[in-house]
């Protein structure tokens, strides 16, 4: 604040005071509020009490507007009572903060709008917050606007018809920070050159960023969730994408990030989490001899990781990792060679999840080569609409047919020739100046975190959910506001009695669940299979613990695949009343997974590889210390796992299957690789949990696992339910001796969504036997 | 066996399939645009205004006709720009900017102005009527032109097309 200002501001002030705060004297007083800022000198500072002030307010010479807070936080508030233009500025040097503005008119053809910011250099708007108006700020001609701090929200219109949130245009070097913006059209900041946009959330709207003709850029630290496309820059160059999240962007298009025409751009250290298309390239670069650098970025759970027109060229993607999106790299239209036209870029050195290959020396790169090659995929690259048949019979029987006959069999599209065996990942950025604590402690949550991992589920089937999954979204930052329209049941429980049949009602239900593996080595066209589980038939109740016994290759860990959707298989599957078949990537949020083999990223710390995990999860970063603590870990939270013991490295895996506090925790003989006193301390912990509600189903062959913990066992032989029991009465079945010399097949299957895998760790450079991965599992 | 037939059922629906796509195009009709939904040919990005919305109807082969949708007039001409050799065009469509109906492309004014925030930035906008594009172009400060001046000064890469609001 300009000291000088003082002097001349002190009447005014004084002014500003004599009005009753928060009266109706204020209603309608318009004039009051024009005729203070009217009567004040140029540069002073005005102090505007709360209030309700109505109609549109023009400020025209340089003024510090600021809005005086009434005795419970209530911003005055600015009411343009449904006509055009809420606040216009056509002065410089001028700041507005801490307002409501509201209600602007809704003539899209005048730009009815919040705030409009109009040939006027250096206006700083901070901290306002903006509702119910069809644009929201616009700056024309406005150099060195600072917008920061505050919260738009566009009317409730059909997505066509609203606004834009921010429309900067024909104004250079501009700052956006620390702003919150939902259900608006697009962000627009076209020939704005050397502008910055920083730690913002952009939500449900329809292109988060819209961005054109603006050489220079900066877009880092934003959060872009929801939007028909993340961010869609074109015809610009010079740009810097770094440490943004582009989550569940999944409009007509679907782009996270969507580069047109762009040349010279950095995209490092982002985050693509479940987009229709994680990164989309068209003519970018624009220019044959500038080379682009993609690096470091995690592009998780998108339909298509990155996809690219056909003529794109010179993006070197490196140390980048594709996660489990249905397709990891597409070419746009198919293209009569797919692997000439991505061939033209750059892709080794990534890590991709479905990789198949082994780390003899362990220099932490495969031996063999990574290739992309799926005719399925290829189909669906020239007609989008087979990819609803993704993951259907139809999928696997065209690769099937490109196996078979040779003369079909796709040439791969992309190679990697030094694949990484684990991925590298995201760098954090750096924490900026906040405009606001509550926007700080937001921004510094999200920006601290890089990781990797699991289930991201779209929000859009919340309000379908069980009632008895509720509660466990209390920490989901994306579902709160469902909360209060689904009652947990553990308070139905306690306030109406007719609720009783619904707790009666299995939190899990099994029926029928088969399971069939191929023959290995089998003719194409045979049909031999092994039946890993065979009309298997089982339920949990809320808060049970349920022991699955056999020996390897009983088909335990089938099981388990099956519940979390890792494995086709037959048979009816349900988790509290929702079919896991049909919604399973939204049930799945509500189970928590440890598994047998634990792969974790040695080099980070406990707390970072929590940060990086949550990030993916979209889980509140808060829960990190409660979930550290739980498992007893928070005094190691800034050691590397790497020099964690075992014992450790398992309440880590505890921890980050407890991150989204789910109801359900599935362990895969969670306690096979301790030794006594360790296992023991384990047992104690998951004593603990079941004891504080958890449900937990868990694999077993050790029998202090299950007399400590089960309160049911249901004992597998071949894939077979053979009996079912509390512990006590199955001891005489419970003979790990006699068990132990069944030897069948082992299928254990390496996770393949990378909730539990980083990839497999090579031991002292010494291959063993499950680190070899193909498709995603691992045989020993 | 049954694999095999399972890919033969698997082929026949998918020829059967591809085969079915497509609606009857003519050049008499303008494309139905799902706004919020469709997007633009020349830009990919999604067509949500329809007083800047334009089509195209090309002739790909005798009698084979299929439409071009675009989200700004400028990106209907850049796109007759850059593929115009591929295919005869045998209708322009663009909206008249009041009554957000279609009009003929050929037959409509076009206001051109700096101060007219269009989708893709051209600055342009259409009317049916001469008077009617007058009076928009002295609300927006802007100038009227016919189809063929427009097309002219596209076609012969004079700026127009360009963005009316290029950097320096």
């Amino acid at each position: 604040m300009n000291r000088a200002h003082f002097a001349v501001t002190i009447p005014f002030i004084i002014i500003a005071l004599m009005l009753p705060k928060g009266s109706v004297a204020q209603k309608g007083a318009t004039d009051s509020l024009q005729s203070l800022i009217d009567a004040a000198a140029a540069g002073a500072l005005v102090e505007v009490p709360y209030g309700l002030y109505e109609g549109t307010v023009t400020i025209n010479k340089p003024l510090h507007l600021t809005g005086v807070p009434g005795e419970n936080g209530q911003l005055p508030i600015i009411d343009g009572k449904g006509n055009g233009t809420v606040l216009t500025i056509t002065a410089a040097e001028t700041t507005v903060e801490g307002f409501e503005i509201r209600a602007s008119g809704n003539v899209i053809d005048h730009e009815d709008g919040g705030i409009v910011v109009e040939q006027a250099k250096n206006v700083h708007l901070t901290n306002n917050r903006l509702t119910d108006v069809l644009y929201g700020i616009r700056g024309v001609e406005a150099y060195g606007l600072k917008v920061i701090g505050n919260t738009i929200h566009g009317k409730d219109l059909h997505i066509a018809r609203r606004g834009d949130s921010i429309r900067i245009w024909q104004s250079e070097d501009c700052l956006v920070e620390g702003n919150t913006i939902e259900k608006a059209r697009d962000a627009i900041f076209w020939f704005s050159d050397g502008t910055t946009v920083r730690n913002n959330h952009f939500l449900n709207s329809r292109y988060g960023i819209h961005m054109m003709y603006t050489d220079g850029m900066t877009i880092e630290g934003n959060e872009l969730n929801g939007n028909s496309v993340g961010a869609y820059l074109m015809y610009s160059k010079n740009v810097m994408i770094a440490g943004n999240t582009f989550r569940e962007n999944r409009g007509p298009s679907g782009y996270g990030l969507a580069l047109k025409d762009m040349d010279g751009v950095t995209v490092r250290d982002n985050y693509y989490i479940d987009n229709r298309v994680g990164i989309f390239f068209d003519n970018a670069p624009s220019r044959i001899d500038i080379t682009q650098s993609i690096e470091r970025n995690v592009l998780a759970f998108n339909d298509i990781g990155a996809l690219m027109m056909p003529a794109v060229q010179n993006n070197i993607l490196r140390n980048n990792t594709f996660l489990d999106n249905l397709e990891q790299v597409g070419l746009k239209g198919g293209g009569s060679n797919p692997g000439e036209s991505l061939g033209a870029n750059g892709w080794d050195g990534n890590y991709w999840s479905d990789y198949v290959g082994y780390d003899a020396g362990g220099e932490g790169t495969g031996d063999i080569a990574y290739h992309s090659a799926s005719l399925f995929e290829n189909l669906a690259d020239q007609h989008p609409a087979l990819g609803l048949l993704h993951f259907s019979p139809v999928e696997q029987a065209i690769d099937l047919a490109a196996q078979a006959f040779p003369i079909i069999k796709p040439k791969p599209k992309l190679s990697d020739n030094v694949p990484r065996m684990t991925p590298l990942l995201p760098q954090t950025m750096p924490v900026v100046a906040q405009p606001s604590s509550a926007m700080g402690w937001l921004a510094a949550l999200l920006l601290a975190g890089a990781g990797l991992l699991y289930w991201s589920q779209r929000p859009k089937f919340v309000p379908d959910l069980p009632a008895s999954l509720a509660p466990h979204r209390a920490n989901d930052k994306r579902t709160s506001a469902n909360q209060a329209q689904v009652p947990s049941r553990s308070i139905q429980k306690e306030t109406a009695m007719d609720t009783q049949a619904a707790v009666n009602e299995p939190m899990i239900s099994v029926q029928n669940l088969t399971k069939r593996y191929a023959q290995p080595g089998r003719a194409w066209w045979s049909d031999a299979t092994i039946t890993a589980v065979d009309d298997l038939s089982f339920e949990l109740k809320e808060g049970q613990a349920v022991a699955l016994w056999g020996v390897n290759g009983a088909g335990k860990t089938t099981v388990l695949k099956c519940l979390l959707g890792l494995l086709d298989c037959d048979g009816e599957l349900q988790l509290d009343g929702t079919d896991l078949r049909k919604d399973g990537r939204n049930a799945r949020r509500h189970f928590g997974y440890v598994p047998q083999e634990l792969a974790f990223h040695n080099d980070l710390s406990v707390a970072e590889s929590c940060r990086f995990y949550a990030r993916l999860k979209d889980v509140d970063l808060a829960r990190i210390p409660i979930v550290l603590d739980q498992v007893g870990l928070m005094s190691q939270e800034r050691k590397a796992v790497g020099a964690l013991s075992g014992g450790m490295k398992q309440r880590l895996a505890l921890a980050l299957a407890l991150l989204g506090d789910p109801p359900v925790l599935l362990l895969d003989e969670p306690t096979s690789n301790l030794d006594a006193e360790t296992r023991d301390e384990f047992l104690d912990l998951l004593s603990q949990l079941h004891r504080a509600g958890k449900t937990l189903l868990f694999t077993s062959h050790h029998l202090e696992e299950v007399e400590q913990l089960a309160e049911q066992v249901l004992i597998l032989r071949d894939g077979k339910l053979f009996a079912k029991g509390a512990p006590a009465e199955m001891m005489h079945l419970l003979n790990p001796k006699r068990e132990g010399q069944r030897t069948h097949l082992r299928a254990v299957e390496a996770p393949s969504d990378a909730a539990y895998l980083m990839t497999v760790p090579v031991h002292n450079g010494v291959i063993t036997p499950t680190q070899v991965r193909q498709n995603g599992s691992v045989f020993s | 066996m049954k694999k095999l037939g399972t890919i033969w059922i698997v082929g026949i629906l998918l020829i059967v399939l591809v085969a079915c796509g497509g609606t009857t195009v003519t050049p008499d009709l303008p494309p139905e645009i799902l706004y919020g939904e469709d997007v633009c040919d020349q830009c990919n990005m999604i067509i949500s205004d329809e007083r800047f919305a334009a089509g195209l109807v090309v002739e790909l082969a005798p009698g084979k006709f299929e439409h071009r949708i675009f989200d700004d007039i400028g990106d209907l001409l850049a796109y007759e720009k850059a593929h115009g050799e591929e295919f005869t065009i045998a209708a322009y469509y663009v909206h008249d900017y009041n009554s957000k109906e279609w009009i003929d492309g050929k037959s409509a004014y076009y206001i051109q102005s700096e101060e007219l925030f269009t989708p893709m930035g051209f600055g342009l906008a259409a009317a049916a009527q001469r008077l009617e594009a007058e009076a928009l172009a002295e609300e927006w400060n802007g100038s009227v032109l016919s189809f063929a001046e427009l097309h002219e000064r596209t076609m012969a890469g004079q700026d127009v097309t360009e963005h009316v609001h290029q950097q320096n």
